[in-house]
């Protein structure tokens, strides 16, 4: 069984209780207008390009491109990747075992103690249901510490529910009450979203609802408020509302794609996502070249 | 008045506000301004005429016991003070030109013990059934720096209640000052009784041979003091809260020679204003019971730490099996406050070290440490190291290649070179033992120095039981790195020949940018968990312990194998060539067995399994890992749980010693700009702290490319 995983990341302190292995996969179903991962969104492997670190050498001109380097048209091959030796140029997502990722997540086992383990992050995790759900047996049946999910709830139930037989805690998001906002900022209503967080409560898992808070969507009280009350409905405990992270326009600008979040901090995000995402993966029209091919030094 | 003591922010207030006032103006140099020159006390002396140098040593600290400014600030709780200029200069005051001797621990948890009467009566009595007039004049050399130390007890003995006849209506002053004075005087004819006595008695020695010059350890704090303080709490003769109090003095005190003198200032040094090699242990096994250490003193020296942020003295917890969740979790919290203050040895793993080296196991069990983290048996030591740097070797052999043409002949060469640098500092160090006897005054050691007293020698002269000089090497992880590298551009991928390498190093990769990028992005380094990469280390780091471990004796000296750099860092970049993983030339790079700043991919638990694949019973002198953690890790969660999993992990791994900051460089930077605005902004060297605004440009600009280099996914 294999996933495609965009990072592992170990002494992990942010994902959960103790120290963690937070292994992100990729592919999520939203499109949330302020997310700071947009490298996780698409399932497929994909080119990410730092203008700042080309050299101009033009070392990434001369191998065999499948789309002529037609940026909008990458196919994440990896080849110009490949031959950056300044970094500039790089794919995230690779395709790996689920063993593979058991052994990076078992090398700090040492350091687990007892609250400590591993971490499905993403993107949605659950997003690649199957190798999410092989990785939470073997954990559970190597008892690899304890095992956190950190999901959208935009999933098919019984996926949901399954997973958490393996699962010690799930971060559970809850992006906004008001059914059309959710939509607005997501690409997505909140209608699953709100099922399965009431079908995972009724199982007795252990949850942890958080809502990030974005200034000029989802933060007037009246919202912040009606999600309150959707999760105590539940019998679930006090929400987390989260900052917004709003350094997350260079990895836009990398992957080749608008930062539908405009300007950041304190902006008013009235930018839509749609529901195929098709917006936030095509071409963007800048003025400034972004794919960093012409071989000549910027 | 408040005062911040901690950049990253302060912790719980548990001192008095008096006490805190008083900490400041120390670390503000307060009291180092009010420092004098003892001048030339030797010349026009009297004294007997042909006297030996203990003896002729023993009359100048008797000399200066006499002639010593006494410093008295009316708020402290301990008395005595150590005020001469050339003693913060590693000098002996008084003789002008002689170095004074740092590197050791004495035996003060003997002297606290037995008192200096106890000390007095011991030479006597040892004296009366000697034979030899050498030994029983040596021994009266001691007696008369015994003598020394009474006298300046007494000077401020009598000084105190001067002050308390000098209180007028002041009733508490009266008795705060007799008090003090008559502690003093109960010191001077028998061991302390209480825990306030043995703390005053403990920093009388102390302070004694500091004003001598001398710098040494101070051992093991809480196993000399805790059984003083909880007998006092248990029968309710002191509380919790003026015990701290009494406490934070000792770490206020021992900071008297901190001036915060920016560098380039009139004396200070690069590596800045609070390095003494003082440092103190905490925690471990007591030989005498075989029972962890751990008392009310263990948490009030973290408690008065975590408030002061007192760097200097450095403080070391020798953690073991019997450490308790309680002590890990303290040590952890301090940990989180920054500057690597307080680092860990595990102890099992240095035990089995020393038993190694022939150390026998009541003796072990006693280790302490020579300043920073060289294992030493305290009171029985005589200690020196001799430090290299590893890479040197390798560059022999590649400045210029000499016809070598597979890789396990170009490593047959560096070890070749490696086992001739460690043979010319076994030379060095017979050199420094017997082309003479070693007359070095050191009488006022030699007199805290239970092995010393007995045989009748000097510390010098193998007064001390273990006559010890380490090897150090540096540089084991750039070699380990660049060895890699050669093995899999030149021998394996054949992507150069090993003369066209060696052209380009020696011109600091000018023209192969491209190749360098290229190594830089793909080699895999050391620190990384990586099995190739951790192989090339163990290989290196067995054939470097083996060939110390070959001959580890020159003559009487004990020669056991170490792992170091300390800061110099800064003194090999001047030596080094570009390296063949690609960095350049005179860059600053592994400090100790740590990896090589920038060369980390994963975090740092991958740093510590990496290091920790070493067995460190083959460096029995010591093998240190030094790490930095985000200062950001102070607001997440539960941060200190998480540090005390790190902590477990190390030990679990068998780690040797790990010195843990926590950081941001962004500080570190700002600090750089504006050094008024953190004058006490502390951070780790290198198994001791340093006040960074007090560091030279040199060594804060090393300890920032450092810190960024270190930063981790």
């Amino acid at each position: 069984m294999s996933g495609v995983v965009f990072d592992i990341a170990g002494f992990s302190l942010r994902d959960g209780p103790g120290i963690r292995t937070a292994v992100f996969l990729k592919g999520c179903p939203l499109r949330c207008v302020w997310c700071h991962n947009p490298e996780s969104q698409n399932l497929a492997p994909e080119l990410f390009f730092e203008p700042e670190k080309c050299a101009g050498c033009g070392k990434c001109r001369t191998v065999d491109c499948p789309v002529n380097f037609d940026r909008a048209n990458c196919v994440g091959c990896g080849r110009c990747a490949a031959v950056c030796v300044y970094g500039a140029r790089r794919i995230i997502g690779r395709r790996m075992t689920a063993a593979e990722v058991l052994a990076a997540v078992r090398r700090d086992v040492p350091f687990y103690g007892a609250s400590g383990g591993m971490t499905l992050s993403g993107g949605e995790p659950l997003f690649q249901f199957d190798f999410a759900l092989e990785l939470l047996k073997l954990a559970a049946a190597e008892k690899i510490g304890t095992t956190v999910v950190e999901t959208c709830g935009e999933l098919p139930t019984e996926h949901l529910l399954a997973a958490a037989e393996y699962v010690e805690l799930f971060y559970f998001d809850l992006k906004a009450a008001d059914p059309g906002l959710h939509r607005r900022l997501t690409g997505r209503g909140n209608r699953t979203i709100i099922g399965n967080l009431e079908a995972l409560a009724g199982t007795g898992a252990r949850i942890k609802v958080r809502c990030p808070v974005i200034p000029g969507c989802n933060d007037a009280p009246a919202e912040l408020e009606a999600v309150r009350r959707i999760v105590s409905g539940f019998g679930l405990g006090a929400v987390e509302f989260l900052p917004s992270n709003p350094a997350a326009a260079a990895k836009y600008a990398g992957l080749n794609r608008s930062y539908p979040a405009g300007s950041g901090r304190g902006s008013t995000f009235s930018g839509a996502a749609d529901s195929s995402g098709a917006a936030l993966t095509g071409p963007v029209s800048s003025p400034k070249r972004t794919d960093g091919s012409s071989g000549t030094p910027e | 008045m408040t005062h911040g003591f901690n950049p990253l922010g302060d912790g719980p207030v548990r001192l008095s506000t008096k006490t805190r006032e008083l900490a400041w103006r120390y670390l503000s140099g307060g009291f180092a301004g009010r420092l004098v020159r003892a001048g030339d006390l030797m010349s026009g002396a009297t004294g007997c005429p042909g006297a030996d140098n203990q003896t002729r040593h023993a009359e100048l600290a008797a000399r200066l016991a006499a002639s010593a400014p006494l410093e008295i600030v009316p708020e402290e709780l301990l008395a005595g003070a150590a005020p001469f200029m050339e003693a913060t200069e590693h000098l002996i005051p008084g003789w002008p030109g002689m170095g004074s001797i740092s590197h050791t621990t004495v035996d003060f948890g003997d002297a606290v013990a037995k008192g200096l009467s106890g000390l007095e009566a011991e030479l006597a009595e040892l004296n009366r059934r000697e034979s030899d007039p050498g030994r029983a004049g040596f021994r009266r050399a001691l007696l008369t720096a015994a003598g020394a130390m009474r006298t300046w007890m007494w000077r401020y003995a009598a000084a105190y209640e001067d002050m308390a006849e000098n209180c007028g209506d002041d009733g508490a002053g009266r008795e705060f000052f007799f008090d003090i004075s008559a502690v003093l005087r109960r010191l001077m004819t028998a061991p302390p009784s209480n825990f306030r006595e043995a703390l005053q008695s403990f920093w009388l020695f102390f302070e004694f041979q500091r004003l001598c010059g001398n710098w040494s350890g101070l051992g093991r704090f809480d196993l000399i003091l805790g059984k003083y303080l909880e007998r006092d709490l248990a029968s309710g003769a002191i509380t919790p809260g003026f015990a701290r109090e009494l406490v934070a003095h000792f770490w206020i005190k021992g900071t008297e020679w901190c001036h915060g003198l920016r560098a380039g200032s009139r004396f200070a040094p690069g590596s800045g204003d609070a390095q003494v090699y003082q440092n103190i242990i905490l925690g471990g096994i007591d030989p005498a019971t075989g029972l962890p250490v751990e008392n009310a003193v263990t948490f009030l020296v973290l408690d008065v730490i975590e408030e002061l942020h007192i760097s200097d003295y450095p403080v070391a917890v020798r953690v073991g099996p019997g450490t308790s969740e309680q002590l890990l979790r303290r040590i952890a919290e301090v940990q989180l406050c920054g500057g690597g203050i307080v680092s860990i040895y595990n102890e099992p793993v240095v035990l089995a070290g020393l038993r190694g080296l022939g150390i026998p196991e009541r003796q072990a069990l006693s280790f302490t440490n020579d300043g920073c983290w060289e294992v030493i048996v305290p009171g029985r030591t005589n200690f020196g190291y001799r430090p290299f740097d590893a890479l040197i070797a390798l560059q022999r052999v590649l400045f210029p290649p000499r016809g070598m043409n597979s890789f396990e002949s170009l490593y047959a060469g560096f070890t070749g070179e490696l086992a001739k640098m460690c043979d010319d500092l076994r030379d060095s160090i017979e050199a420094e033992f017997y082309t003479g006897r070693c007359s070095h005054p050191a009488a006022v050691l030699s007199l805290l120095m239970p092995s010393c007293r007995e045989s009748g020698r000097s510390y010098c002269d193998f007064g001390a039981e273990y006559t010890v000089r380490a090897i150090h090497a540096g540089g084991l992880p750039d070699v380990a790195n660049s060895l890699l590298a050669i093995k899999k551009y030149v021998f394996d991928e054949k992507r150069l020949t090993l003369a066209e390498l060696s052209a380009v190093l020696e011109n600091d990769w000018h023209g192969a940018e491209a190749l360098r990028r290229e190594i830089v992005r793909d080699l895999i380094c050391y620190g990384n968990d990586d099995d190739a990469a951790d192989a090339m280390m163990l290989r290196v780091f067995n054939d470097y312990t083996a060939i110390v471990a070959a001959r580890s004796k020159v003559r009487d000296v004990l020669v056991p194998c170490g792992v170091s750099t300390f800061g110099r860092e800064i003194e090999f970049a001047r030596r080094r060539k570009a390296v063949a993983f690609g960095r350049f030339a005179g860059e600053y790079l592994a400090p100790n067995l740590s990896p090589t700043p920038g060369t980390g991919r994963l975090p740092l638990t991958a740093a510590i399994r990496s290091y920790c694949k070493m067995d460190f019973t083959r460096t029995p002198n010591g093998c240190p890992l030094d790490l930095r953690l985000e200062a950001g890790i102070r607001g997440t969660g539960d941060a200190a749980a998480a540090v005390v999993e790190l902590l477990r992990g190390f030990i679990k791994l068998g780690g040797f010693y790990l010195q843990l900051d926590t950081v941001s460089v962004e500080m570190l930077r700002e600090a750089r700009r504006d050094p008024d605005r953190f004058p006490n902004l502390v951070v780790r060297i290198s198994g001791w702290s340093a006040r960074f605004a007090t560091l030279s440009g040199e060594w804060q600009e090393m300890i920032i490319n450092r810190a960024a280099g270190e930063s981790r996914s």
